[in-house]
């Protein structure tokens, strides 16, 4: 009778536990469709641009050029850039002081000062901003692809 | 003696040469926040608080009381607005 009830219970908890599991997986995949749907929603308009920017080089190029940005701000642009380029090299190489999403959220608010400096005097390189923001970080973040450029 | 204690005084001199620990990822983000909301009438001052609602759109709390909205648009357009819950 005891055997009948403990396995009663066990099939209980297994069955509680699976749903447990179903729940969670539920609810991470909600929250990855989340995460993506907000990965969507900006940057989706951005306008349709001649030449575009296919790494940072071009993009400190640009920035080089542009009168849309003074000479202090490109000086401390280009320090920041390389800051965060030092931060990536880190990482890629194991170190693990900051995570790849805390070093995505860097690149981001980095894009988002250019941006800012860029999107009322110089459209041209802010449409190439603008299009280069998910290619570029695609590029930095993939540990073969950042090797190859910065080693 | 001063062999002996050379290791010693060594130590100081090699600790001060080790490069900085990285700074804490919340410093940089509100170093850069800092930046975006700079040139806001009526000024920020520095950013007291922050919180990440989305991939690129942020609540930021300033020192002097006031709060701001900084997020991209579709356009890639960074806009700076007063915070409306």
């Amino acid at each position: 009778m005891h055997r009948f009830q403990d396995r009663g219970d066990r099939t209980r908890a297994r069955l509680r536990c699976r749903v447990a599991v179903f729940a969670l997986t539920v609810c991470l995949s909600q929250l990855a469709m989340a995460q993506s749907s907000m990965h969507t929603t900006a940057l989706q308009a951005c306008p349709t641009v001649k030449n575009e920017i296919t790494d940072l080089d071009m993009l400190a190029d640009g920035l080089k050029n542009s009168n849309a940005v003074g000479m202090f701000e490109k000086l401390r642009l280009k320090s920041t850039i390389d800051e965060l380029i030092d931060r990536l090299k880190s990482f890629h190489a194991g170190a693990r002081s900051y995570t790849l999403a805390q070093l995505q959220e860097q690149y981001d608010l980095l894009m988002m000062r250019i941006a800012r400096q860029l999107q009322d005097k110089d459209l041209t390189l802010h449409g190439q901003l603008c299009n280069a923001w998910e290619p570029l970080w695609a590029q930095l973040q993939d540990r073969g692809r950042f090797m190859e450029k910065f080693s | 003696m001063l062999r002996r204690r050379l290791p010693l005084l060594a130590l100081p001199a090699l600790a001060a040469c080790q490069t900085p620990a990285p700074l804490p990822h919340t410093v940089l983000v509100r170093a850069e926040l800092n930046q975006l909301v700079a040139d806001e009438q009526p000024p920020c001052g520095a950013v007291r608080e922050y919180t990440r609602h989305g991939r690129l759109d942020y609540r930021v709390e300033c020192e002097s009381g006031r709060v701001y909205r900084v997020q991209v648009g579709a356009d890639g357009r960074v806009t700076v607005k007063p915070y409306q819950p």
